[in-house]
This record gives C-alpha cells, sequence and structure tokens, in this order.
C-alpha cells in the first residue's frame, strides 16, 4: 500500500515512547494565518492509551483517561463528564498510541523532511475524518510538535516545552480524575 | 421576513467592539461546552466557536439581512436569521439579542423587563429569555440565561473595542 513505509517508521518512533511529559502551548490559526486562540497548559501520555492533557490558561480544561473511562473536567463551569474511553476524541496526542497497522489503515503517512526533525505527514484515508492533515515532528526520539490542518483551512499547532520521556515511574493517579478541593 | 420596530441605535450597534470566552450550552438534553470568538461591527458579526480545546471550528457570520455558518468538511449553511441556522443544529441561541445582553443591555428593538436581583447585579426578561448577570463591572464576564429547560452560561474573558471594523 501507498506510504505504508512510513508508517512502519513512523509507528518505530511512537512505540519507542513508552511514556511523555511536557508543557505545551497551542496555537490555531486562520486559513490567512491569523491568530484565532492561543492557549496553554500540561500533558503526561503513557502508551498505549493513559492521558492526562490539561489545558490552563486563558480557559481551563481537563481531559483525563486511564484507557477505560474518560474524564472531561471544566473547572470553570465546574462540570464534570464521565464517559467510556474511545480512542477517537479531540486529542491528536492520542495518535502516539498508534501502532503501525492503525497508522497504515487509517492514514497515508510519508517521512517528509530527515536531517535534524523527522517530519511525518498523516492523511486520514476517511474522508469525513475532521482534519485532512495531521504533521508530526520529531528531534530524535522526541516529539517536539503536531500540525493538524481542519477543514476550514485552520491549522492548530501543538508545541511541546520541555518534552521528557520514558520516565521509569509514573504516578497511576496521574490517569484518574480527582476532585481536588 | 419580519419586520423590526424602528431600533434606536445603542454604541453596541455602532461601536466596533470584539469579546472572547466560554459558553456551556444546556439544551434538550444535551451539554456542550464552547469557546468562542466575536467580532462585531454595527450590524456585522463574526462568531468563531469551537470545541473545548479550541480545535473542531465552526464559524456564524451574518448580517441582518442573512447568516452564514461555515464547519470543517461540510456544505456552508445559510439562513435568514441566526435563530434559524442554530435551530437546524438543534441549538437554542438568540444570537440577535445576544450581542445586546452580553453587554448588559437589553435587546433595544424588543419589549423588555429589568428586574432587581439579590447579588446586586440586574437581569432582564426579553424574548421569553432569562439573563442573569454574574460578575462584571463596567462590562459583564458572567451571563446566565434560561429559556424553558434550556440554559447558556457565558464567561467572557477578553472585551475589545476598535476604532475600525475589524472584520475583514
Amino acid at each position: 500500500q501507498a506510504g505504508s513505509g512510513g508508517a512502519e517508521q513512523l509507528a518505530g518512533y511512537l512505540q519507542s515512547v513508552q511514556n511523555l511529559k511536557a508543557g505545551f502551548t497551542q496555537t490555531v490559526r486562520d486559513d490567512r494565518g491569523e491568530i484565532l486562540e492561543e492557549s496553554r497548559g500540561s500533558m503526561t501520555f503513557k502508551r498505549p492509551d493513559k492521558l492526562r492533557w490539561e489545558v490552563a490558561e486563558p480557559y481551563r480544561y481537563q481531559v483525563i483517561t486511564d484507557g477505560e473511562t474518560l474524564w472531561r473536567y471544566d473547572p470553570d463551569f465546574e462540570e464534570l463528564v464521565t464517559e467510556p474511553f474511545d480512542r477517537v476524541s479531540q486529542t491528536p496526542i492520542m495518535i502516539l498510541a498508534a501502532s503501525a497497522e492503525e497508522l497504515t489503515a487509517d492514514y497515508e503517512v510519508r517521512l517528509v523532511a530527515g536531517t535534524e526533525v523527522q517530519r511525518f505527514s498523516l492523511k486520514p484515508r476517511q474522508a469525513n475524518a475532521d482534519f485532512s492533515e495531521l504533521e508530526l515532528n520529531f528531534k530524535g526520539e522526541v516529539l517536539q510538535s503536531m500540525l493538524l490542518r481542519d477543514k476550514l483551512g485552520q491549522t492548530t499547532l501543538i508545541e511541546l516545552t520541555d518534552p521528557r520521556i520514558n520516565a521509569p515511574t509514573l504516578p497511576a493517579e496521574l490517569f484518574v480524575f480527582r476532585q481536588n478541593s | 421576513c419580519s419586520t423590526t420596530p424602528d431600533s434606536q441605535p445603542t454604541d453596541t450597534d455602532s461601536a466596533h467592539w470584539s469579546v472572547s470566552g466560554k459558553v456551556g450550552i444546556w439544551a434538550n438534553g444535551e451539554r456542550e461546552t464552547a469557546n468562542f470568538d466575536w467580532q462585531n461591527c454595527a450590524q456585522r458579526y463574526r462568531i468563531r466557536l469551537s470545541g473545548p480545546l479550541g480545535m473542531g471550528a465552526a464559524i456564524i457570520e451574518g448580517n441582518d439581512q442573512e447568516v452564514s455558518l461555515q464547519r470543517g468538511g461540510e456544505a456552508t449553511v445559510y439562513a435568514d436569521t441566526p435563530e434559524e441556522l442554530l435551530a437546524a443544529l438543534g441549538w437554542i441561541m438568540p444570537v440577535s439579542a445576544l450581542r445586546y445582553w452580553l453587554h448588559g443591555d437589553p435587546d433595544p428593538r424588543a419589549p423588555s423587563r429589568q428586574l432587581t436581583s439579590s447579588n446586586n447585579y440586574p437581569s432582564l426578561e426579553q424574548h421569553g429569555w432569562l439573563v442573569e448577570y454574574a460578575a462584571g463591572d463596567l462590562l459583564p464576564t458572567k451571563v446566565n440565561m434560561t429559556h424553558h429547560s434550556a440554559r447558556l452560561k457565558w464567561l467572557l474573558r477578553d472585551w475589545q473595542t476598535f476604532e475600525t471594523c475589524p472584520l475583514s
């Protein structure tokens, strides 16, 4: 299949990331490149499907999953939504959990650039996917940024700050929602 | 379309302003949160709604004659009024009146009743909605709106006014 070479290579990168902890800045731009939204927060991912994604500014929102339950908590509205976890959620970072088979099946994957930064371009094979392209940029084995293009021509750039991979241990309660205070 | 009584322009009508924030929507058993960015020039407006994580945008653009809704991967939807447009989505949002309510004013084109409330923030009843102001000083920062079972909770973060219209 076209592009399956890229999928294997990307899967190799993803499998080498057992866990990833980083801050992030997210910048959403319209089709003319004008900034529509900027937000910051922190994230922790543990393969295959544990995630803590916290937006801290300018609004607050948390997406937490232990791979079975998905919690979405809105501190501004003090509102918690709990549902069974399914990987198709609004957090593109979950691509980190994809296997070579899934990548090949769901995307056309190409390694676009390869010197200092390895850039992978993923184009969904399904027409009704909610984005038209996802770019993953790695420096060495560490993910640096993701760029999502949607069908309105808008781009969402998620840049990881101080990304750390494969910490020996991660507290399990990171991936379970707890009402603090 | 319906003729509206002649409205006395308020500063909301003439000034160019924008506000961004978050809106919680409870309507027909559904619960949604959207981040929004609202730009307004007199009768023209452009509202960008995105999911709680800032992605998955929808753009509502309009004036007094027509309004359109653009969403990624779907054809643009047109309607005469924003209320018609949003009703097609199962959303209840009195957009035309909202631009006044978010400012703390009633829609000048229709009768309204202003009430005093316990938390010494005003509230008003109009178009069948109860609009309660819960925080803010010059301009509101928290507004709760209820209409039968529908509820909208607005957090208004960033009020701005402009000399020239920010809408291209």
